[in-house]
């Protein structure tokens, strides 16, 4: 096992692996921007090196300062989290290079499953189902029509070197694709240099599911179930469960998809732990979309519901051990729901809301895992990625876990900035949430079909008497983001308590 | 002591006394829809034998409280029996048992009088309930506005919601300007 390991890495994640290592017996080695000095995960980890300015290109995301600090504080080996560098098959490499173990799979497994068409051809060769479509770039209209005849209306356009909805558009109708082709092509163009642009069959309103793999560097490949991320914005999971409610109805699904996701992880040469993402339409058809080659977000759902610690196996698989687990070993006990907590607005357009975290109180008790990278005080910096937190609830069935996780909603309390927490109220309390009866589609509508929350008329007038016995008084010339004043009220009502 | 509120924009009386307090909205005045406050939205509620917290006809509420202070801005408050864990936050926020309500007192002592009918007067503050974009200002500096009348109306996710006049009087300032982005507590308009 390593003695030492470097986390290129910052907020919530860098927690999570500051844990595990700590539980394995390694020191840890935070890595931080200007902004983050004070960050949780500095303060939690044995030594840490700064990497200078805030902009991520100026810090997380430069190899040679993280590969230095790396040499300074003698590192034997970096885990690079999610997000940043850790699909950077260069950074993999170098790593590799300076004598260090990269806890994730090989450079060569990156490279290929990074790239959205060798993925795609990967799949195909290991004879898993993919959404039907062009594999490469097509060379203009004409080809464009051919094959959207072919596959049937309506298409997806997706730009081959894109990613988060830029350069994708959706086409229902013939008459439509032409200008639909130019305006992917020029927006591809304009956000990543290249205006290439593939088609897609448009799987309607389907389930986004994924199946986590791991693997060992002799050749033991075992899959550790299904993630279900359908409730989506913009492209972006907020809601995760396992199981998949469509897996509590259909359990042979499961070992299908399993399956194949071992049959693509196999042909990539894939090690350590990954992700192959699918879609899954109404007839439980499942397509191949993606693979992530490192630790998911959401994997917390996993570990509580098959009791495995996925950082504990990527270390000792990155350490050279074997993989002790079989597939037949792999069990799945209840269920867990994550919602991840950011720092946003759902009612302003999932506005970005940094700021200072002016009162914290977080959730505990019967099977709550909370992963959360602040503490109250912290002020939320406005360079990165806006998540605070990944609230996690198990319980031995799906409703049971809906509950424990409303209640463990309502016991969050998070003061001084916007976040999305009572969005999730929201969620867990709809109807077609809890009829398990999921969709990427499902928050398009949300906010129409949500009521809006009862009154709580007592609530509110604590609300008004708490402030007006601390004396929040406001006139014309006090504006709210005034100093307190101190003033005759709060005497009196101090006073008039103390009575 | 007694004092005028808005709590999430929503016009209120408050009177508090040493061991009792009452609310009361102020009714068909809000920001929100008219209408929906024709009734007292929570009914009389029973807690043990002499915990009732009172919902009169007008919708105001009384009950009996108690106040533990945990910290500076922490506090637990017993009302009529019922257990709330409060949190007051910067920027004239106030978590209630997990629900942050927008709050501003006013002294009514610096108002300058009120109606025949009690209906409030003074100086007001109209401020934005939610983060949002102002897509029509309604008034003008100077115009004089009926109780009720719509002044500016913000919009946030394609929901729209009129600030209306908490009462008779005159527009003095106003904060704000047509496609400005606001958050939560803005101010976007003062009257008279």
């Amino acid at each position: 096992m390593f003695k030492k390991v470097l986390i290129a890495n910052r907020g919530e994640i860098a927690v999570r692996i500051i844990r595990g290592l700590r539980e394995a017996g390694a020191s840890s080695i935070a890595v931080y921007s200007d902004p983050d000095r004070a960050s949780l995960h500095v303060q939690m980890a044995d030594e840490a090196a700064p990497l200078g300015a805030a902009a991520a290109a100026d810090s997380y995301l430069r190899i040679d300062k993280i590969l230095a600090a790396a040499r300074t504080h003698r590192a034997d080996a970096i885990h690079p989290g999610y997000g940043l560098l850790s699909e950077n098959a260069d950074f993999a490499q170098a790593c590799a290079g300076a004598g260090l173990v990269f806890i994730g799979p090989t450079a060569d497994a990156i490279r290929k499953m990074g790239s959205k068409t060798r993925a795609r051809q990967i799949a195909i060769a290991a004879g898993a189902p993919v959404v039907p479509g062009t594999e490469a770039a097509v060379s203009g209209l004409e080809e464009a029509l051919q094959v959207a005849r072919a596959i049937g209306f309506p298409v997806l356009l997706k730009a081959s070197a894109g990613g988060g909805g830029k350069g994708m558009r959706r086409v229902d109708r013939q008459e439509d694709l032409s200008a639909a082709l130019r305006d992917a092509s020029s927006e591809a163009l304009s956000a990543f240099g290249n205006g290439e642009v593939y088609i897609e069959k448009l799987v309607v309103e389907p389930r986004h599911i994924e199946i986590q793999v791991l693997g060992d560097n002799y050749g033991h490949l075992i899959h550790l179930g299904e993630r279900e991320c359908s409730i989506q914005r913009r492209h972006q999971k907020v809601v995760e469960e396992c199981p998949s409610p469509v897996m509590l109805a259909h359990p042979e699904l499961r070992e299908k998809m399993g399956e194949a996701a071992l049959k693509i992880a196999r042909v990539a040469g894939y090690t350590n732990a990954g992700t192959i993402e699918f879609l899954v339409d109404r007839d439980r058809n499942f397509y191949f979309l993606e693979m992530n080659t490192r630790l998911q977000v959401e994997h917390p759902i996993t570990e509580l519901v098959t009791g495995l610690d996925l950082v504990q196996w990527q270390l000792q698989i990155a350490a050279g051990q074997r993989l002790a687990i079989q597939q037949k070993d792999v069990t799945f006990t209840g269920s867990a729901i994550e919602c991840r907590i950011y720092a946003e607005d759902p009612a302003a357009g999932y506005l970005p809301s940094p700021g200072k975290i002016a009162k914290l109180r977080e959730p505990s008790g019967p099977g709550i895992r909370l992963d959360s990278g602040v503490y109250e005080g912290w002020s939320v910096p406005l360079e990165y990625d806006p998540l605070l937190a990944k609230l996690a609830a198990w319980a031995p069935s799906r409703l049971a876990a809906i509950s424990r996780l409303q209640r463990a909603l309502d016991e969050y309390v998070i003061g001084g900035i916007r976040t999305n927490r009572d969005f999730f109220k929201d969620v867990l309390r709809d109807p077609l949430f809890t009829s398990g009866n999921l969709s990427t589609a499902f928050l398009d509508d949300f906010f129409a079909r949500t009521p809006a929350r009862s009154d709580d008329l007592e609530a509110e007038a604590v609300s008004a008497l708490i402030s007006a016995l601390t004396a929040r008084v406001h006139t014309e010339t006090t504006a709210f983001a005034a100093p307190r004043k101190s003033s005759a009220w709060l005497q009196t009502g101090r006073a008039e308590q103390l009575r | 002591m007694k004092c005028e509120t808005l709590v999430d924009n929503k016009p209120g009386k408050l009177t508090v006394g040493p061991n009792s307090f009452t609310y009361e909205i102020v009714l068909g005045s809000s920001g929100r829809q008219t209408g929906e406050a024709e009734h007292p939205r929570r009914s009389p509620r029973q807690t043990g034998d002499d915990e009732t917290s009172e919902v009169g006809a007008n919708g105001a509420i009384t009950a009996g409280y108690t106040i533990e202070a945990l910290g500076r801005n922490d506090f637990s408050v017993l009302s009529s029996g019922r257990s709330f864990q409060v949190s007051v936050l910067p920027n004239g926020e106030v978590s209630v048992n997990g629900r942050v309500f927008h709050v501003q007192v006013f002294d009514p002592r610096r108002f300058r009088g009120r109606q025949a009918n009690g209906a409030a007067t003074g100086k007001r503050i109209i401020a934005a309930p939610m983060p949002g974009r102002v897509i029509r200002i309604l008034v003008e500096a100077g115009q004089t506005v009926e109780a009720g009348q719509g002044l500016i109306v913000v919009e946030a996710m394609k929901m729209q919601n009129e600030m209306k006049a908490p009462h008779a009087g005159t527009v003095t300032k106003i904060k704000t300007s047509l496609g400005a982005t606001v958050t939560a507590g803005d101010v976007l308009l003062v009257m008279e």
